[in-house]
């Protein structure tokens, strides 16, 4: 059951990882480099479109990933210290404290992508989406280098 | 009476929250799940196994700062931190990290 929720957990993170990269870079482009290039069809996305797409699916992710924690806790943290790999804990914490403060940018991220917003706050809107973008690559990374070194029963 | 919600209110109050209880080691509860077991505050019960603070640390700045969304009005702060809004999130990341250090030594 845990090894459907976390494969389930992954493929949200692929997706949300896919979404705020997207809005993240459209948000940072200040200009087209080449008409119809790979990079400004890539960042060329309608940004404001994929604001609720990334409050879903990060709550969503956070949330499956709050069911596995204590799996985790129990089946992976334990032989960790074991193993005398207080590094692999510690990236562990800073992954669930980032996830954590991660939750709270979400209603101001939304407020700031309002239409309103668009001109007092531009600069909030595009760290804020910094922010969470580099939260989602950090969790996903370590989440990924934890499971290669031992993953859930 | 109509209720606003603040969300910069909101952001502020949970970073505050959630960092005063992670570096003051205060969760509202503990899980343990080992057993399935909760206890209200800091304090370790000793035989249920290892002991999680993150569902605790969670729930009371995400409560705490529910309230403080709805009491205080966000006029004053988003007028006031216009642009820099985004340096609370930056520092309670910061503060984290440098609690987390102990892992890494």
């Amino acid at each position: 059951m845990m090894i459907a929720v976390l494969i389930v957990h992954g493929l949200l993170a692929v997706a949300l990882l896919g979404a705020i990269t997207h809005q993240c870079l459209s948000a940072l482009r200040a200009k087209p480099v080449r008409p119809l290039s790979f990079v400004d069809r890539y960042t060329g996305v309608n940004q404001r479109a994929f604001t609720w797409a990334v409050v879903i699916l990060y709550a969503t992710t956070t949330l499956l990933g709050a069911i596995i924690y204590p799996s985790y806790r129990l089946n992976v943290r334990v032989p960790f210290e074991e193993m005398a790999l207080g590094w692999a804990v510690g990236l562990f914490e800073l992954k669930e404290h980032f996830g954590g403060l991660g939750l709270c940018l979400l209603p101001v991220y939304v407020w700031l992508w309002q239409p309103q917003q668009t001109q007092s706050h531009a600069r909030d809107r595009v760290v804020i989406t910094m922010i969470l973008a580099f939260i989602v690559w950090w969790d996903f990374i370590v989440g990924h280098v934890l499971n290669n070194i031992r993953g859930l029963p | 009476m109509k209720l606003r919600f603040s969300p910069i209110v909101f952001m502020l109050a949970y970073c505050l929250v959630y960092t005063a209880a992670l570096l003051w080691d205060l969760p509202a509860f503990l899980y343990y799940p080992l057993g399935g077991h909760f206890s209200w505050g800091p304090t370790v019960v000793e035989g249920l196994g290892p002991a999680m603070a993150w569902y605790g640390i969670l729930a009371e700045a995400a409560l705490i700062a529910a309230i403080l969304a709805v009491i205080v009005p966000d006029r004053w702060f988003a007028d006031r931190m216009q642009n820099v809004l985004w340096t609370v999130p930056v520092a309670a990341m910061l503060i984290c990290t440098y609690l987390m250090r102990i892992f890494f030594g």
